[in-house]
């Protein structure tokens, strides 16, 4: 048990440098998260929150984008149509 | 007295000879049973004379010690006389003491083999006074020195030993204040509170005479009140139902401020004391018949429960960490048979700590799956891919965005302007182009990206077809994007390939699905 313990204690001061840099990470990735940006250092997020908003942050981007490259296909596929179909005409002809 | 005297020392020599203790110095004995004859309060006052001064942590505990020490030390000459009198109820209680003496010891074996190991290591440390307590009160010091290391014993012993001395009036509550006491003071008086469980038992055999002998002791306590004695003591003496609820939810309170560096240690001990003190109050409540009690301590047992709760939540787990490991590693020597229990609580601790890793892991395995290509197991590079990513997706959707809201049909737009965000709009959709543009336009709507983008990747329409796809970046090479300043050749290009644009366009984007394009979308049907 305490030889177990004795391990993980030196791990976790190995690890003590990543382990600010990870924090570093996460103060960053929350910068960026909308949801998070507001709360200033004042209130602390936990680390797994902010995760946890990154990934519903980026799923909500993908859905953006998704959406607006349907909708950016279908202005230019609406709008080149008839563009599309004169010159269609104009190469076939 | 002589009487009452012989009676004690011979109880108190077989006891000690049963226990292979030291035989005490009988003058030292004598007086010890004086005092205890007397009222319960004057052997404490011994005691705390002798008690070392307690270190680190103990160091509240011993001066509140002290107070209560003092008063009766002083008062104790005065009130020899007072004594006889209240030595009725000293014989009540003695006759009382026989059963409970015996009654305990069949729970020896309950902790022999602690005091095995421990019981010499007080005994050189606290002296003659505590051989003096092993033969009067064997069952103190015994149930006491084994469960505490060496340096504990001092304060713990002291706890136990006036918890048993006050039972009179309240024994039953006593062991959740000595519960909240230790836990405040020292992480390693848990034990204290599974050894008072067997002592509620038996002493539920002295609540009759202690309620007789309570009208007694409200007088000597009201002749000892000016003393400087804490509250708590005095509601024991009294006992004030209430003022003691009161005083336990105090210590509660008190505990907070005066402990925050310790704060993450009690909360640990709480949530470990949580799981004992249910247990006493179940022994409290069956051995005592004290029924009442259960649910005076029930609430105090849920405020602690979620202070310790609160104190999880806000306390750094790092913090933590330490502290536990601190704990246990000043506990690993000392102690044999607590290992046990104190690994338990660690575990539990560990056991939260591990939870919470598990949850940030878990949230980065799936954030790793939400970013395309991130094959990093370090932490570290998974989070700063992270970053780019959200940094890359924020500028795409921004870009898009701005070019679905700027977008019209090519005919509406004023002459000058009218192709930038048709270009923005298939740039950013990934349409290749086959030449550079310069977007001006951009620059108004985004301020967090550059201007004007050239994008390196334009010849190869695949590549750029899968933004997300491509690396994770927005472009292929995102991060340095080149401005092109050209805006009058740009302009140029754009307006002298519209057609090719469109009809490029018209091919491409019909089928467009952001994964799935393809080199093949682009040389279909032209």
């Amino acid at each position: 048990m305490s030889g177990r313990r004795s391990r993980s204690r030196q791990s976790s001061g190995t690890s003590r440098i990543s382990e600010d840099q990870i924090n570093d990470l996460i103060i960053k990735l929350q910068q960026l998260l909308p949801e998070l940006r507001d709360s200033r250092r004042s209130d602390k997020v936990s680390a797994a929150r902010v995760l946890q908003e990154t990934c519903n942050y980026i799923r909500n981007l993908h859905r953006e984008v998704d959406d607006l490259s349907e909708r950016l296909s279908e202005l230019l596929a609406n709008t080149d149509t008839a563009q599309a179909a004169l010159i269609r005409s104009l190469l076939t002809q | 007295m002589p009487l009452f005297e012989l009676l004690r020392l011979t109880k108190a020599n077989l006891e000690s000879a049963q226990d292979k203790n030291l035989s005490p110095p009988v003058e030292e004995v004598v007086e010890l049973v004086w005092e205890n004859g007397q009222i319960s309060t004057q052997s404490q006052s011994s005691r705390s004379r002798n008690i070392p001064p307690p270190q680190g942590i103990h160091q509240a505990n011993s001066s509140r010690v002290r107070e209560i020490g003092n008063g009766p030390k002083t008062t104790m000459v005065d009130e020899i006389p007072m004594s006889v009198p209240s030595l009725m109820t000293g014989m009540s209680q003695d006759d009382d003491l026989v059963p409970w003496l015996n009654h305990h010891r069949s729970l020896d074996g309950y902790c022999s083999d602690f005091l095995q190991d421990v019981s010499p290591v007080t005994v050189n440390e606290q002296e003659s006074d505590i051989a003096v307590n092993q033969t009067v009160f064997p069952l103190f010091q015994r149930r006491n020195s084994g469960n505490k290391s060496a340096t504990a014993a001092s304060s713990s012993q002291y706890n136990g030993f006036q918890s048993h001395s006050l039972y009179g009036s309240d024994r039953a509550r006593d062991p959740a204040s000595q519960q909240a006491k230790q836990d405040r003071f020292t992480h390693t008086q848990e034990p204290l509170v599974a050894t008072n469980k067997p002592g509620l038992i038996n002493f539920s055999h002295f609540l009759r005479p202690a309620t007789l002998a309570m009208p007694n002791n409200p007088q000597s306590a009201n002749e000892k009140s000016p003393r400087s004695s804490p509250k708590v003591f005095q509601t024991r003496v009294l006992g004030a139902k209430d003022s003691v609820d009161k005083v336990l939810n105090e210590s509660v309170a008190s505990a907070t401020p005066k402990v925050n560096q310790k704060a993450c240690l009690i909360s640990e001990d709480s949530g470990r004391k949580d799981q004992e003190s249910e247990k006493a109050v179940v022994c409290s409540s069956v051995g005592s018949g004290n029924s009442p009690d259960g649910p005076s301590e029930s609430p105090l047992l849920s405020v602690k429960r979620k202070h310790s709760d609160i104190q999880d939540i806000d306390c750094h787990s790092e913090d933590v960490e330490e502290e536990s490991g601190d704990g246990r590693k000043e506990a690993a020597p000392s102690r044999t048979g607590l290992g046990s229990k104190r690994s338990r609580s660690a575990e539990v601790h560990n056991l939260s700590e591990r939870r919470r890793r598990d949850r940030i892991n878990e949230k980065m395995r799936s954030l790793q799956e939400l970013i395309p290509n991130c094959n990093k197991v370090d932490k570290a590079s998974m989070l700063d891919e992270a970053i780019e990513y959200l940094k890359s997706l924020q500028l795409q959707v921004q870009i898009m965005s701005m070019a679905s809201g700027y977008y019209m049909p090519p005919v509406m737009f004023p002459p000058g302007m009218g192709h930038y965000p048709a270009a923005a709009a298939a740039m950013a959709m990934g349409m290749g182009m086959p030449y550079a543009m310069g977007l001006p336009d951009l620059s108004r709507g985004g301020p967090n990206h550059g201007p004007q983008f050239h994008v390196s990747g334009m010849q190869q329409p695949v590549s750029m077809a899968i933004p997300r796809a491509s690396g994770g970046g927005f472009f292929p090479g995102s991060s340095t994007m080149d401005v092109n300043k050209s805006d009058d050749g740009s302009t140029r290009d754009l307006s002298s390939s519209k057609d090719q644009t469109t009809t490029k366009n018209s091919n491409s984007l019909k089928p467009i699905k952001r994964k799935h394009a393809s080199s093949d979308q682009f040389c279909g049907s032209s």
